[in-house]
Parts: structure tokens; C-alpha cells; sequence
């Protein structure tokens, strides 16, 4: 099976380099430096999208946005033009769920199938091959494509046969990570302003129902004082602006998410582009007047 | 060693069911919370005069600090009753402030305390997802660990006097926003197509996870029993956490948001609705019906 990866960026580079020496790999990025590397690696440079369409039997696709992968596929020199029946495109992005079932429905018509399989989880585990890979589409591309997705990770999930419910899926997986860890950080953030100290806080909250995947890592972090997460606080507040228009779109009031989305943006405001998701603490930690690391004030 | 148990709220009936499993076990208070323990065994005191004179241990959880604070140091207080050097432990909902002003007015009187609140939602045991807060010193601590270990296996020290009610104060609220943000998040991926299951397989296997999306999410719509904290219970613990975050001058957005939509549940559907019912709170604001599946 010859495979086609385009966008080799922090994530999607990551991500071919586990299918590298396991299958035929056609490469595209515009990062020529990067390409050079897998090159020298033992993949093949695709040269074009319509090229990579032309040689391989499954391309699979992680770029910043729905935007970038709809020019990949349908620009000039694209997918499309190299594309025939029985091929699948499988979109790692997390893009836009409405959006990628259009561009699913505009390739339906060619016999070329395309569906979502953004991955959720930390850079870490996609070398150790355990990210989390959550799908959704048709069930006979999924079959065919699943060698491909077993080898990027061992925890593969598919979300029914609706294009875009990955991506759904994964938008709601980030709300929630985020919604979660604010609320953890404001009540750290008073726990200590009371006197409790923050070994103290950590036991308890992850001894109990106020545990989450964000206090079980951040908070020993934290005592550790080494670097709970790597991941920009502007794209945080994408996947939560777009969980938000998820919601608006079938009119799912949500009054914790809007909360977070406010939270999220004075960080990025006060903070800046160049932000990372665990400079919220400082930001909390500011509204507070208190610091969660270290003597409270 | 004798030990009483004065039960004024739902929270006290859960913790001495509990104990009542591994201690003799005395009690007095509400009579809809002292009754179905009477029937599991426990004695009850003629008076809570009776239970105060008779008891070396006397555990108490009330509606509030406040509530606390009139049995024991109001007119006929039980701290009357009580012999020297008892102890009283408060597993109700209180803050660093009301601890550090019982425990002084009961010092004065020659009484110890500890404040050791169990954060549970279940008569039962549910290992992971609970623990005793014990707030006090280590003299007290020695005295009544095995009474506390007899109400959860999880017995954490979280530093001296009122600091396991503020420590409380902290787990309380960020369980019900656990809860809450499960109900909303599910209920978008639910309306944009997605199953409960699919949503409870994929999210508790991912950086989404919290003891709701274990807990809940796999039973949402299914009418499963989750806990037996009611509307009425969450919305005072939130209150308190809101007081204490006022008092100490810490901003709480999210916390505040979700005592604002669980009192928006307790006036819809009545303040002894169990959490279980903040499905439905999310299911009638955004007009659809979770099922499972």
C-alpha cells in the first residue's frame, strides 16, 4: 500500500515519521527543510499534491486549518487532479466538522472517500505510538485505512459512520480539557489564598470527584516545578472557539464554555501570541493576587 | 472509646452509616436522617444532651457553620454536656474562619476539634473518587484516624485547624464544575450527532477526562444513580466556597457560573433532586433528551 503524508508540521510530522520503513511514504510540505529530513529518512518526495494523489492508495492529510486542506485537494495542481475511485484521503486536521463533510460529499461523487481522523493527546505519545486517533466515516474506508492508523497508534477510535464527528469529537475533548483545568486553577488559586498548600490541594483533588485529566498532570507538575503541557494558548482558544460554534450551530447553550473562552482570551491578550496553555497559571495567579506555586500571598 | 454522631444534614447520615459499619455508634438529630440509621443498627441517644455527655468522640455535620455553632455554643449548647478534652469533629461544610472560631470558643472550654468533612456523593464506598479532609492537629489526628479510616480508606491530612474545610471548599465546587462542564460538552456532541458511549470511550481515554466523564457519561440518560448529593446541598457547599473566595479576595468565574446554573436546576426541579438531574437542566436549555447509547 503506498501512503501519501501532506503537512509536516509539530504534529503531522510526528505523526509520518511512525509510518516511515512501515509502508511506501510519499511526503509533501512546504518547509523544504523538513522535507530534506524525511528524505534523508528514506521517503519519497511527493512533489505535488496531484503527484501524491497519483501514486498513492491512501493520503493522509494534518494542516493548520479546513481552509489549507480544502486548497490542498481542490487548488490548482491539488488531489483532485490526481485522484481516482477507490483512493481515500483521511484528514487529520482538526478542521472544521461542517466543512470537511462538504469536501467529503464534493470527492463522494469522484468514488474517493474521505474522512476524519484528528488525534487528541501530548506530543509524547505519538512516538510512543499511544496518541489517540479519533475517527469517523464510512466503515469499508476505515477498514481499508486502518494498517495505516494502527501504525500511527495503538488507541485508534471510531465516532460512527458521519464524516466530521472526529473532529466533533476532538473539539469537545478540548472543551473540556479546558474548561476543566480553568476551574481547577481559580479553586487552587483561592485553596491556597485560604492556606492550604498546594501537596495538600493535589492530594485531595485528585483523591476525589474534583480529579481531572488536567490536575492529575499539571498539579504535580507544578510541585515538580517542570513544564505540565506543550501546547499554544492561541490554538487552545481556536479548538474552544470552535467547540463554541459547534454548539451555537445546534443551539447547545454553553455558559461554562463561554466562561473559558473569556479566560482563554485575556491570556492570549495579556500574554501574548507567543503564549503557551500553561501560562494560565500566571494568569490566574494574577487575577488572584496570589501565587499557586510557591508562598501564597 | 465512645463515639456519638449528631446527624442534622444528609451529608453527617453518609459519613455515619459508614462508620456505624465498623464502631459502635451513637446517635441523635434530624429524625428522617437518625431513622433509617436506627435501623442499621446504631443507638439513639434520648437527648443530644445525652449523646454530648456520653460521647469521648462527637462527630457532627450540620446545614451550616452556623447551624454548627448554635447546637454546640448556643443557649444549651451541647458543649455544656460535653466532658473534657472530647472531641468534637465537624464533617459538615464550613470555612478556615468559622473552624478557627469553634475551635477557640470550644478550646475555652477545655474541648478539641478537628474539621475532617467527607467528600463522598454515595452511601456506598466508591474508591478514586473520595476522601476524608482532616484539618487539625497531630494529637487529635492519632486520636480519631481509625474512626475516620472506618468512613473512607482515603484519609488525607491537609494542614492545621479549618484547612480540611477549605481544602473541602475546593474539592466540593470543582466536582460539581466537573459535572456540570461533562453535562455541557456532552450535550454539544450529542446534539452535533455523537453517542454517549462513543463520547465516554474516546474522552476517558484522553486529556478530556474527569471523575464525571467516568462516572456520568458512560450512564447519561440511562437513568442511573450517580450520587445522592441533592441541588440543595451543592448549591450551600458553592455558597460557602463563593463567601470564602470573597473573603480572601480570589476571583472565581467558573465556580460562581456553576452555582448559578445548580441553583437554576434546584428552582426548576426542587432542591432535593439529586446532581443526577443536571442532565436535564442542560437537556431543557437546549431543548432535546439525552439517550444512551
Amino acid at each position: 500500500m503506498q501512503v501519501g503524508y501532506i503537512g509536516l508540521g509539530a504534529m503531522g510530522g510526528a505523526l509520518a515519521r511512525r509510518l516511515v520503513g512501515r509502508f511506501p511514504l510519499h511526503i509533501l510540505d512546504l518547509n523544504r527543510a523538513v522535507v530534506e529530513q524525511f528524505l534523508h529518512l528514506g521517503a519519497r518526495d511527493g512533489n505535488s499534491p496531484a503527484d501524491i494523489a497519483r501514486a498513492c492508495d491512501i493520503v493522509l492529510l494534518c494542516l493548520p486549518r479546513s481552509s489549507d486542506v480544502r486548497q490542498v485537494i481542490f487548488g490548482p495542481g491539488g488531489l483532485a487532479e490526481g485522484l481516482a475511485a477507490g483512493k481515500i484521503i483521511v484528514d487529520q486536521t482538526s478542521g472544521v466538522p461542517e466543512e470537511t463533510r462538504r469536501m467529503a460529499a464534493d470527492l463522494a461523487d469522484r468514488g474517493v472517500t474521505l474522512f476524519d481522523a484528528p488525534v487528541s493527546g501530548p506530543m509524547a505519545s505519538v512516538a510512543a505510538g499511544t496518541i489517540s486517533i479519533i475517527a469517523s466515516g464510512p466503515a469499508a474506508a476505515f477498514s481499508r485505512a486502518q494498517p495505516v492508523l494502527q501504525a500511527l497508534s495503538a488507541n485508534v477510535f471510531r465516532c460512527g459512520e458521519r464524516v466530521g464527528g472526529g473532529q466533533t469529537m476532538k473539539s469537545v475533548n478540548n472543551m473540556m480539557n479546558a474548561s476543566c483545568r480553568l476551574a481547577m486553577l481559580e479553586l487552587v488559586a483561592l485553596g491556597r489564598k485560604m492556606g492550604v498548600p498546594l501537596e495538600a490541594l493535589a492530594q485531595a483533588i485528585n483523591a476525589t470527584a474534583a480529579r481531572s485529566s488536567p490536575s492529575t498532570t499539571m498539579l504535580p507538575a507544578l510541585i515538580e516545578g517542570r513544564q505540565a503541557t506543550r501546547f499554544g494558548l492561541p490554538l487552545m482558544l481556536k479548538d474552544v472557539n470552535q467547540a463554541l460554534s459547534l454548539g451555537a450551530a445546534v443551539d447547545a447553550p454553553m455558559p461554562i464554555g463561554n466562561a473559558t473562552r473569556a479566560l482563554l482570551q485575556m491570556g492570549v491578550n495579556t500574554v501574548g501570541d507567543g503564549s503557551q496553555l500553561e501560562d494560565m497559571v500566571r494568569v490566574i495567579e494574577s487575577m488572584a493576587a496570589t501565587r499557586i506555586v510557591g508562598a501564597a500571598a | 472509646l465512645k463515639v456519638g454522631y449528631l446527624v442534622l444534614d444528609p451529608c453527617g447520615a453518609r459519613a455515619a452509616l459508614r462508620l456505624l459499619r465498623s464502631f459502635p455508634l451513637q446517635v441523635r438529630g434530624d429524625a428522617a436522617l437518625v431513622r433509617p440509621l436506627e435501623q442499621a443498627g446504631a443507638s439513639v441517644a434520648a437527648s443530644p444532651w445525652a449523646l454530648a455527655a456520653t460521647s469521648d468522640v462527637l462527630f457532627a455535620c450540620a446545614a451550616s457553620p452556623q447551624a454548627l455553632q448554635e447546637a454546640l455554643l448556643g443557649a444549651d449548647g451541647l458543649a455544656g454536656a460535653l466532658r473534657q478534652e472530647s472531641v468534637v469533629v465537624d464533617q459538615g461544610a464550613g470555612t478556615p474562619a468559622t473552624s478557627a472560631e469553634l475551635a477557640a470558643a470550644l478550646a475555652a472550654k477545655g474541648l478539641l476539634w478537628a474539621d475532617a468533612p467527607l467528600h463522598a456523593e454515595t452511601p456506598d464506598p466508591m474508591p478514586g473518587h473520595e476522601a476524608v479532609l482532616f484539618g487539625g492537629t497531630d494529637e487529635v489526628f492519632a486520636r480519631i484516624r481509625p474512626l475516620l479510616e472506618a468512613t473512607c480508606a482515603s484519609v488525607l491530612r491537609c494542614g492545621g485547624i479549618g484547612m480540611g474545610h477549605a481544602t473541602h471548599l475546593v474539592t466540593t465546587a470543582l466536582a460539581a464544575c466537573n459535572r456540570l462542564i461533562t453535562y455541557e460538552c456532552a450535550s454539544v456532541g450529542f446534539k452535533q450527532g455523537l453517542a454517549p458511549q462513543d463520547m465516554a470511550a474516546v474522552l476517558n481515554r484522553s486529556s478530556g477526562a474527569n471523575s464525571a466523564s467516568q462516572r456520568v457519561l458512560p450512564v447519561i440518560g440511562g437513568g442511573d444513580e450517580t450520587t445522592r448529593v441533592s441541588f440543595d446541598e451543592a448549591v450551600r457547599g458553592l455558597w460557602l466556597t463563593s463567601q470564602a473566595a470573597d473573603a480572601f479576595g480570589s476571583p472565581m468565574l467558573i465556580g460562581n457560573l456553576a452555582r448559578s446554573l445548580l441553583e437554576t436546576a434546584a428552582n426548576e426541579m426542587g432542591g432535593a433532586t439529586t446532581l443526577d438531574a443536571g442532565a436535564r437542566l442542560y437537556e431543557g436549555m437546549g431543548a432535546f433528551r439525552f439517550t444512551p447509547g
